[in-house]
Order: C-alpha cells, then sequence, then structure tokens
C-alpha cells in the first residue's frame, strides 16, 4: 500500500478573515440580484426617473470621510477616530431618514414610483448593513479601536453605496 | 487550536440547549430534521389519500389542496433535506472529519440553530392561522403570492412563509460562512485540501453554492414582500383585475421573480445532493474496503459541477417564452452537467469494483444512491432539452424527477450518514436487522413510485391538481395513482420502523468500539462516542491520504488510519 506521507504545512487565513471575505461575496451576489432585477423593471414601459433627494449627495459625502477616518482608526488604534466614524456612520443614517422624508414629502412614497421604490429598497438595505458596521465599531470601542477587519468592511459598504448610487442615478 | 484542557459544559442548558458543541448542534438539527419530515411526510400522505379519493367525496378543497403541495415542498426542501443533511451532518462531520474540535465559531453555530426554531414555528404555525398556509408553490411564484387577497393562503400564510425564508437565509449563510471557515482553517496537522475525505469537500462546495446563490431569493423575498406590504410593483403588472377593480400596480415583471428564485433555486439543488454523494463515496469507500476510484477526478468533477449549477437557472423556465437563443444555451449548459456528474456516478460504481464488498445496512443506502443518481440523471437529460422540456413541463414527469434527484439521493445520504456515523454520536450501534428491513422497504418502494411519476408525466398528468377525473386526458397516469398511493404508506410506514430503531439504539443498541467500520478517516482516530473536545488530550495529525485501503489483505489488516 503507498501511503501518501505529507511534510508540508498548508498555510492558514485567520478564520475572521476568510468568513469577512466570503460575507462580502454574499452581500455582493444580494446587490448583483438587485442590479438585475433593476435592469430587468428599468426597461418596463411605465419607467419614470425621479431626481434624488438632494440630501443623499451630502450623505455620500459624509460616508466618504468617515471611511477615511476609520482608516486613521484601525492604523492608530484609536478609540477617538473609531468614535467619530462611529458618529460619521450614524448620521449618514439619519441622513438616509432624512433623504427618505424629503421624497416622501414630495409626494413619492413607497410605491408611487418604480424608481423611487428602488432607491427606498436599495438605500435600506444598505443602512441595514451599515448598522451592522456600526454595532461592530460599538462592540470594538468598549475594548479599544476598530480592527482593520471592520475598517475593511466599512470601505466595502461605502463603495457598494457609491455603486447603488451610480445605479440609481445614471 | 490552542486549547490545553477540555471542561465540557456542566449545565443542562449549557451541554443541549445553548450548545456550542458542534455535535450536539448536529443532532439538534437532525432531531428538528426528523420532526419536521414526519410532518413533511404527513403532508404528501394526505396528497396522496386526495389523489386518491372519489372526486365527489374529496378530502380537502382544491385550495387546500395546493397549500399542502405548498408546505411539503418547503418544509421538505428547506426544513428536513436542508437541515438534516447540510446543516445536521455538516456540523457533525466537518470538524470531526478535519480532525478539529469544533466549528470555527461555535457561537455562530448555536446562533444558526436558534434562527432556525423560530423559522420553524413559523412554518407549522401558518397552518393554524385565517386562510391556511401559503399556497402559491415551494416556488411562491407571483402573482399569486404577491396579492394577498389571490387565495385563502396568499393571506397571512403568505407572509409567514416569507418570514420563516428569511430566517432560514439568515440561518444558513452563518452556516455557511462557518464551514468555509473551519474547511479552510481548522484541518489537521499535515491534512492539505487534497487530502480531505470527499464528504468535507462536498460541505465545503454546497456553503461556497449556497452562500453566493440564496442572496438572489434574499434579493426576490424583500422585493415580494414590499409588493405585499408596501404597494410597490416590482413583480406586479399592470391590469391585474380583483373583485371587478383594476388593482393599482403597474409596470412590474412576475418573471423577474422566477429568474431570481432559481437563480437560488437550482443551485439549492447542488447545495443538497453533493453531500449525499460525498458521503456515499465515504460509505462505499469503507464498505468496498478500497479507495474511491479517482479521488482527484472527484473532487475536479464536483467542482466543475458547482461551477455550472450556478448558469443553468433557465432549464426552470422554458415555457416562459424566453428568446429561443437563451433557451438554447440553457439547454446547453443544462446537458453539459451530464457530464462531470456521469463521472461521479462511474466513479463510485468504479470504486466497488473488485473490492471486498461489506453489506451492512450504510452500504446498501450507498448502492441506493448510485441507482437513484443513474435513474434520476437520466429523466434529467429530458428535461434539460427544451424541445421535450415544453411537453413535460409541470407534469408529473418532472415531479418524478425532482423527488428522485433530491428527495431519494438526499434521504438515502441521510439514512446511509445516521446509520453510519450512529455509533461515532452514541457509542452504540444500530440494529442490523430492523435496519436491514427499512432498506428493502423503503428503496424498492420509493424508487417505483418516482419511477411510476416518470410514466404519469409521459401520459400528460399534470402536477398540483386536486382532481384529475375532469380531463380526459392522461388515462394512463390516472391507472398508475393507486399504485403510487398505497406505496406511499408503506414508504411512510415504514420509516417508524427506523425512528423506532434510531431512539431505541441510543440507549440500548449494541455498544460499539471506537472505529466500528474499520473506517480510515479522522473522525474515528477518536473515542466513540466522541467526547466534548472530540479527541483525547492531543489532536490527531494527518499523516496519510483519507482512504488507505487494501481489498487484498486480510480482514482487519486491510486499513491504514489516516491519522497514523
Amino acid at each position: 500500500m503507498e501511503a501518501t506521507i505529507v511534510t508540508s504545512e498548508p498555510r492558514r487565513i485567520p478564520a475572521a478573515q476568510i468568513i469577512l471575505v466570503v460575507f462580502m461575496g454574499t452581500v455582493t451576489m444580494l446587490f448583483a440580484g438587485f442590479t438585475a432585477a433593476y435592469m430587468i423593471r428599468r426597461a418596463g414601459s411605465d419607467w419614470t426617473h425621479i431626481p434624488l433627494p438632494g440630501v443623499v449627495w451630502i450623505n455620500t459625502a459624509i460616508l466618504i470621510v468617515s471611511s477615511v477616518t476609520i482608516e486613521f482608526a484601525w492604523r492608530r488604534r484609536s478609540q477617538r477616530w473609531t468614535a467619530l466614524s462611529l458618529i460619521l456612520g450614524a448620521v449618514f443614517l439619519l441622513g438616509q431618514i432624512m433623504a427618505w422624508r424629503q421624497l416622501t414629502s414630495a409626494g413619492l412614497g413607497l410605491g408611487a414610483n418604480a424608481h423611487g421604490s428602488f432607491f427606498y429598497m436599495l438605500s435600506a438595505v444598505h443602512g441595514l448593513h451599515l448598522v451592522g458596521g456600526v454595532c461592530a465599531m460599538i462592540y470594538a470601542l468598549r475594548k479599544g479601536s476598530a480592527s482593520r477587519l471592520i475598517a475593511t468592511y466599512w470601505h466595502f459598504m461605502g463603495g457598494v453605496w457609491l455603486y447603488v448610487l451610480l445605479l440609481l442615478a445614471v | 487550536m490552542a486549547i490545553e484542557e477540555h471542561h465540557g459544559p456542566q449545565s443542562f442548558i449549557s451541554k443541549y440547549v445553548f450548545s456550542f458543541d458542534h455535535k450536539v448542534i448536529g443532532l439538534q438539527y437532525l432531531i428538528t430534521a426528523m420532526f419536521m419530515g414526519l410532518f413533511g411526510g404527513g403532508l404528501a400522505v394526505l396528497m396522496r389519500i386526495q389523489l386518491a379519493s372519489s372526486p365527489d367525496d374529496p378530502l380537502v378543497a382544491p385550495e387546500t389542496y395546493i397549500s399542502l403541495v405548498t408546505m411539503h415542498g418547503t418544509i421538505m426542501v428547506f426544513f428536513v433535506v436542508s437541515l438534516a443533511l447540510v446543516s445536521g451532518f455538516g456540523n457533525i462531520l466537518i470538524p470531526l472529519m478535519l480532525g478539529a474540535r469544533d466549528m470555527a465559531y461555535p457561537f455562530l453555530n448555536m446562533l444558526s440553530y436558534w434562527t432556525i426554531v423560530p423559522a420553524c414555528f413559523l412554518v407549522l404555525g401558518s397552518f393554524l392561522v385565517e386562510g391556511g398556509a401559503a399556497a402559491a408553490g415551494w416556488t411562491a411564484y407571483p402573482p399569486l403570492s404577491a396579492l394577498p387577497e389571490a387565495v385563502p393562503g396568499s393571506g397571512l400564510g403568505q407572509t409567514l412563509w416569507l418570514a420563516a425564508m428569511t430566517l432560514f437565509i439568515a440561518s444558513f449563510t452563518m452556516g455557511g460562512l462557518n464551514y468555509i471557515a473551519t474547511i479552510l482553517n481548522c484541518r489537521a496537522k499535515g491534512m492539505r485540501l487534497m487530502d480531505m475525505p470527499l464528504t468535507v469537500w462536498t460541505y465545503f462546495l454546497s456553503a461556497i453554492l449556497g452562500t453566493l446563490s440564496f442572496p438572489a431569493l434574499t434579493a426576490a423575498a424583500i422585493m415580494l414582500m414590499l409588493d405585499r406590504h408596501g404597494g410597490t410593483s416590482f413583480f406586479l403588472p399592470a391590469g391585474l383585475v380583483f373583485g371587478n377593480e383594476e388593482l393599482p400596480h403597474e409596470g412590474g415583471t412576475p418573471l423577474l421573480f422566477q429568474h431570481l428564485f432559481w437563480f437560488l433555486g437550482h443551485p439549492e439543488v447542488y447545495v443538497l445532493v453533493l453531500p449525499a454523494i460525498g458521503m456515499a463515496f465515504d460509505i462505499i469507500a469503507t464498505f468496498a474496503r478500497r479507495p474511491p476510484f479517482g479521488y482527484r477526478m472527484s473532487v475536479y468533477s464536483l467542482l466543475s459541477v458547482g461551477v455550472l449549477s450556478m448558469v443553468v437557472w433557465g432549464h426552470h423556465m422554458f415555457i416562459t417564452g424566453m428568446n429561443p437563443y437563451v433557451g438554447e444555451y440553457f439547454s446547453i449548459a443544462t446537458v453539459i452537467i451530464t457530464a462531470p456528474f456521469a463521472v461521479l456516478g462511474l466513479n463510485m460504481i468504479a470504486s466497488i469494483w473488485r473490492g471486498r464488498i461489506r453489506f451492512r445496512v450504510p452500504m446498501l443506502f450507498a448502492l441506493g444512491i448510485i441507482m437513484v443518481i443513474g435513474a434520476g440523471g437520466f429523466g434529467g437529460i429530458y428535461l434539460a432539452t427544451s424541445v421535450s422540456d415544453i411537453y413535460f413541463h409541470d407534469s408529473y414527469f418532472v415531479v418524478g424527477h425532482f423527488h428522485l434527484m433530491i428527495g431519494v439521493v438526499t434521504l438515502m445520504g441521510t439514512f446511509g450518514g445516521i446509520y453510519y456515523w450512529f455509533p461515532k454520536l452514541f457509542g452504540r450501534m444500530m440494529n442490523e436487522t430492523l435496519g436491514k428491513v427499512h432498506f428493502w422497504l423503503t428503496f424498492p418502494a420509493i424508487y417505483t413510485i418516482f419511477i411510476l411519476m416518470h410514466f404519469q408525466g409521459l401520459s400528460g398528468l399534470l402536477r398540483r391538481y386536486a382532481d384529475h377525473s375532469i380531463y380526459g386526458f392522461a388515462e394512463v397516469g390516472k391507472t398508475l395513482a393507486p399504485t403510487i398511493t398505497y406505496l406511499t404508506f408503506v414508504v411512510a410506514g415504514t420509516q417508524f420502523i427506523f425512528l423506532f430503531n434510531f431512539f431505541v439504539s441510543i440507549w440500548r443498541g449494541k455498544v460499539a468500539g471506537d472505529n466500528p467500520w474499520e473506517a480510515t478517516t479522522l473522525e474515528w482516530a477518536g473515542p466513540s462516542p466522541a467526547p466534548h473536545g472530540n479527541y483525547g488530550p492531543t489532536l490527531p495529525e494527518a499523516k496519510r491520504g483519507p482512504y488507505e485501503y487494501d481489498p487484498a489483505q486480510e480482514a482487519g489488516n486491510d486499513f491504514a488510519p489516516q491519522a497514523s
């Protein structure tokens, strides 16, 4: 009988990193699903483009800044920068709610217009994923600063938002 | 893993209820699946009674029959097969076969189980609400599923269905993340990916497929929920009329849901079937006393099956009026899957060749899997080809085909797995005679049921109809129906022999040694029943491949465990 004698030790990646990468893959597929739906729905004869609420652009700027601050947070192991990122994240989420209210008060409720429906839905799903990142930061703050993995997730969700915005705006 | 000492959890709650131990969680999944299986199987029996009863005196009303069909499918796919085979055995086997103490994230694992429990209650509870359980089929196509007023089951029942599915997806994603991290990270010292048992490979692929394909259903479920309760029109087109009033929806596309659903739905089939195939390989190796034929070839075939399964979903939708070129593509891509699948099947057969076969109960079930994959795959070719599928669509041919593949293959895998790994879990053997009775009553009957359904479909009998007698076609199919109903009783009744055997053997079974089957893989390197932490103070190391059997040697001397 031939025995396979193993000499080399396999390289191991930290489990948390694997989980994060696969989770980001899942989220990517989720937004890919929404993208497919958006493309098909947009080809419908009743499609009318609505202008996005103005506050969205301010929110986007805040989210981009928060990506910078969280980079400082994990590189400098800084609790202050983490707290700042956390606040910016929360402000972004509140800003998104404001955007919904702007849209609703303009007479464009959830079901009024298909383009608007996609805005509500995509910003809500993105927002929920961002809440996860905010919770991770709160958890991290109890012991110290945001970790590199939290920062990676935050950048990723920031990227997802830019993608969603691009999809909805053009 | 740098865990030096192992103090098992002490209290009843932390040991058996909110346990972090992968074996306990796996068993919780298995037992939950058995309970749900009794329920889902019971629904199948009710369906067969309805089909056998006279049209003047039906068992249930047609709308209730549709609820039965819907919930039978939902429960069996998501709450029996997924729970038993993927979540249950996945949790039990992955750490044991990798020589690890537990999953990478035991807490996530516990969370995943306790997310599925409320989902089970929602599914069962939906039978008690006004209007009854969901009635839009396990595929939940709109507009039936999107309009709360469409049929009685489209009301609260459908909402609960969607809520249960959301919890299921959350739980399954947590499980999948954990599987991938564990397999990549917690393998025994010396174990490369290509030293893993095929069962672990199949769980690895199944987890990747699950985590990548389920989000499409999540997206669809969110949109469906908004269409139902938010007044949006993602799936609802203009011009729908209910009670002489035109509904305000406009512009939606019901077909969009089908695409998103099947983007999940097809890979989901492989998520369920692959682990059964992996287990069959492992069981066949042990009982034929020789390594599986073409290990690497099987791994590559599994990989290509996985990749292909993501790009063939359209074959469920040939009759939706899709562009013929798109249909052509989906046909060809689907038929290509036959190639790696045939490799897997032939490798299984070749693994028996010149083996010294021991016909124990797990082996019977594993051999059954080979047979069913052959027959089920053969029917699949007809359904993959758009020309013939247009005739077979929504007929019993489809019902027979998919039950063979995701019903019988997975069921045989689950049973084979339970008989095979029972001694690992409880340190006792299940009764061999009762096991053989269980196999010989279940397998021929269940096989005949679904083969006959192919013939019903050939004759034109359509699925999901509560009463076929008013249609003047498919006479052959109608005459086969009573036989199928009788056989259903045989299959259903026999499962109580299995349950009796299972629960009695936990306490009364013959005491098994550490390695009762003389198997090589790492799960048998530790004591049976596996204690908390799986192995004693030191973890096993993988010193050789997973299947070092030699049928030419004397019994007892014909295998070299992976750890030695």
